[in-house]
């Protein structure tokens, strides 16, 4: 009986034990994982959108190292875009442990450029590639550009040791999380970077353009002195901005 | 007394419930939380694969125009360098007639009555001799050069013709290799209305460039002169802005071999005072009938003009009489035709009229009896065939005026689609949360188990002054005629959006 009355003050105390126990243990780890969870699901976020980034980037600036060096303007590198995508998706505040020590481990990205799809571009790809062995005129085959990007989290360290489980999830002192996208268009539409590239282009396609050179000239004006109609021959004439009346307005 | 245990036991118990309680909602909270995020990235990455979708697939049609502007430009280039080599063909022979020909007595009897006529006799023998082998070199080189540019011309009109027709197919391969490519759990949503939509878009697209015969006349009616007199535009291009003057108008007096003589000015010093070759000459684009814009014809014709000076005396004052001479000296002719009926007509030439055709060779004095000669004569054996403008790609649609500067091709509608079970949500496996039912039932709940995401793209024509301006300083408006094609994503309609959210629930 006494002791019974001694067990029955104690309960109090054990509620408190209890609760404290249960909380440490696991009301308080689980609390924790919330925001280790969202901060890894923007993580994921932030990965899909570098991908589409990286990809999109080629729609605009057609490839430098990665594409034909025929088609200029082609200034913005692979490693530009690496670097950007990490100025503008990575958030280095955000992603911080309740310590304060960084998530972030790796940080990776890359765009490769790949055959552009469809069996009638394996058809005018070969006349393409011919004709870029013989004169200046030439399309991107290629365009498919890929853009991946990788992001590996550090491993989360203090969660899984009470739960007494070495194994890798459990722990989680050895979960690496890794999210990884690709991001996938075909761009380069062939559109010219100004009149004089839609002169070299045709001068590609246009076998007389063989005699438009100094030499040509030099000898017909060297005819004039006979025939001066011979100095008005142009050779290779291409005239990249003429077009019909009706698709002109005003200034 | 038995209050006391009932108390403990509750106490006993509650801290437990309390924990386990809070650690179910707090798990529930953190699963849902899960999917939430799960489906939230799936949701963006399929919006991106939309997107990159429908961007891909409006470019193939963007690549397709501009291929066809590298082709129109260049059938352009090679019509120049036909008409090129056609006039320096006629010019040849006509050079050579002229020194050689049947009236090349004329001038060696003009330039023995001068005692300097080694100044027109020396020159006028080296000439010939070079005019001969240029001309046999013409002859022979010309037929093949003209036959090498027409077959390369066919294969940029059937070409870009070719390329243009297998665009759809390149479309539908792009756009499932892109979607693929993404995302291999994604497709390309099939339902009605995005069937609906396609099938809209291919009858858009279809009527947004026609392919056009420059050799057609345009009568009141029909199609070809509906569409602005097509046949002219691009003959207009050819012809009238991208030849040179070689072709357009050769006509010009020619300082070697040339003489004058002043000792003729000294009284009863009789005989030749001057002798000049006058040349005109020209290339035609012919018109009308059978001809019409199939055939490159060219003729020039040269004469001499001679002063013979004679004096007589007027009451014993010498009194000097020029008398000028027009004669012929000499004539050639060229074509290239598809028919068997070319001409060296003055009508029917085109942007030319009877006066300015062939250099005005028929009208100015010097040349009008040689190039009568060569009329009669006809433009000889044809250095092929198969000459002429060949049919090509332009768009249909011909507004211009402010706000089509940024000419818009119609726009791709694509939806894709992807399973609610490629989601690893926390329904799915290996988690298999919230699936079971009842209190802690959490589905995902997506409509129709699926998410989708639209997006629009399509070509525009674009040539922004401050990139690419044009020397005239025009604003220039959509055409196949440049290359200056590119893509954008494009804002939904309500109408595409709300047949996405309805989506199969609609039939």
């Amino acid at each position: 009986m006494v002791a019974r009355r001694t067990t029955c003050r104690l309960p109090r105390g054990q509620a408190m034990t209890e609760f404290v126990i249960g909380a440490a243990l696991f009301l308080i780890p689980v609390f924790l994982l919330i925001p280790i969870l969202g901060k890894f699901i923007d993580m994921k976020a932030a990965t899909v959108q570098a991908a589409r980034y990286a990809a999109w980037e080629r729609t605009v600036w057609y490839g430098g190292d990665d594409s034909s060096v025929d088609w200029e303007s082609n200034v913005r590198t692979t490693e530009t875009i690496r670097q950007q995508m990490q100025d503008k998706f990575t958030d280095p505040v955000l992603w911080k442990d309740r310590v304060g020590n960084s998530m972030l481990q790796s940080w990776g990205g890359d765009i490769s450029n790949g055959k552009s799809p469809g069996t009638a571009n394996d058809l005018l790809g070969f006349a393409v590639d011919v004709l870029d062995a013989i004169g200046p005129f030439t399309l991107e085959m290629d365009g498919l550009y890929s853009g991946t990007a990788t992001l590996s989290a550090v491993n989360v360290k203090g969660f899984g040791a009470p739960l007494g489980d070495t194994s890798n999830l459990q722990t989680f002192d050895n979960f690496g999380l890794t999210f990884t996208d690709k991001d996938v268009i075909l761009a380069n539409a062939w559109n010219a970077n100004g009149p004089e590239m839609v002169k070299k282009q045709v001068q590609g396609l246009l076998p007389t353009s063989i005699l438009d050179n100094v030499a040509v000239k030099a000898l017909l004006d060297v005819m004039a002195v006979v025939a001066p109609e011979l100095a008005t021959i142009e050779f290779g004439k291409i005239e990249p901005d003429i077009v019909p009346s009706d698709r002109l307005g005003g200034s | 007394m038995p209050r006391k245990p009932l108390a403990s036991r509750k106490q006993r118990g509650q801290a437990l419930i309390f924990i386990t309680v809070m650690l179910a909602v707090v798990l529930l909270s953190l699963v849902t939380m899960y999917s939430v995020g799960q489906l939230a990235t799936a949701k963006m990455k399929l919006q991106n694969t939309a997107d990159a979708a429908a961007y891909s697939g409006a470019l193939t049609e963007a690549r397709d125009y501009n291929f066809s502007a590298y082709a129109n430009r260049a059938m352009v280039a090679n019509q120049v360098a036909v008409s090129q080599i056609v006039g320096l063909t006629s010019w040849a022979r006509n050079y050579n007639n002229s020194f050689n020909g049947e009236f090349s007595a004329i001038p060696r009897i003009f330039a023995k009555l001068s005692p300097l006529g080694a100044m027109w006799s020396v020159p006028f023998k080296i000439l010939g001799k070079v005019a001969k082998s240029f001309q046999n070199v013409m002859d022979k080189v010309a037929p093949l050069m003209v036959k090498g540019l027409d077959y390369l011309i066919d294969a940029l009109s059937d070409g870009s013709y070719a390329y243009h027709l297998a665009t759809v197919v390149n479309l539908v391969q792009t756009v499932d290799d892109v979607v693929k490519a993404n995302d291999p759990d994604a497709e390309v949503s099939l339902s009605p209305a995005e069937i609906a939509f396609a099938a809209l878009h291919a009858a858009d697209w279809y009527k947004f460039t026609k392919r056009f015969d420059p050799t057609l006349t345009g009568t009141t009616g029909s199609a070809d002169s509906a569409q602005g007199g097509s046949s002219d535009r691009f003959a207009n291009v050819t012809q009238f802005a991208s030849n040179d003057e070689f072709a357009k108008f050769r006509s010009y007096p020619w300082i070697t071999p040339s003489l004058i003589d002043p000792t003729r000015l000294i009284p009863y010093n009789e005989g030749t005072m001057l002798m000049l070759a006058y040349h005109s000459g020209g290339t035609e684009l012919k018109t009308g009938g059978n001809l019409n814009k199939k055939a490159w014809t060219a003729l020039d014709a040269t004469g001499l003009f001679v002063i013979v000076m004679i004096w007589i005396p007027v009451f014993g004052v010498p009194v000097p009489i020029p008398i000028p001479l027009i004669l012929p000296m000499g004539h050639g002719a060229a074509q290239a035709y598809s028919g068997s009926s070319a001409n060296l007509q003055p009508q029917n030439n085109f942007n030319h009229d009877a006066g300015k055709a062939y250099g005005s060779a028929y009208v100015n004095p010097f040349t009008a009896v040689p190039a009568a000669i060569q009329l009669a004569e006809g433009p000889g054996k044809g250095l092929d065939t198969n000459a002429g403008l060949k049919k090509y790609m332009d768009v249909s649609d011909r507004r211009s005026g402010s706000g089509h500067e940024d000419f818009d091709a119609p726009g791709l509608v694509i939806e894709v689609k992807k399973d609610s079970s490629k989601i690893p949500t926390s329904n799915q496996a290996p988690l298999n949360v919230g699936t079971g039912g009842g209190d802690l039932y959490l589905p995902d709940d997506t409509e129709q188990n699926q998410l989708r995401a639209l997006s629009k793209a399509g070509a525009y024509f674009s040539r922004p002054k401050e990139l690419w301006g044009r020397s005239d300083g025009k604003t220039e408006y959509g055409s196949l005629y440049n290359p200056y094609w590119q893509v954008h994503l494009l804002p939904n309609s309500i109408i595409e959006q709300a047949s996405s959210i309805l989506g199969e629930q609609l039939w």
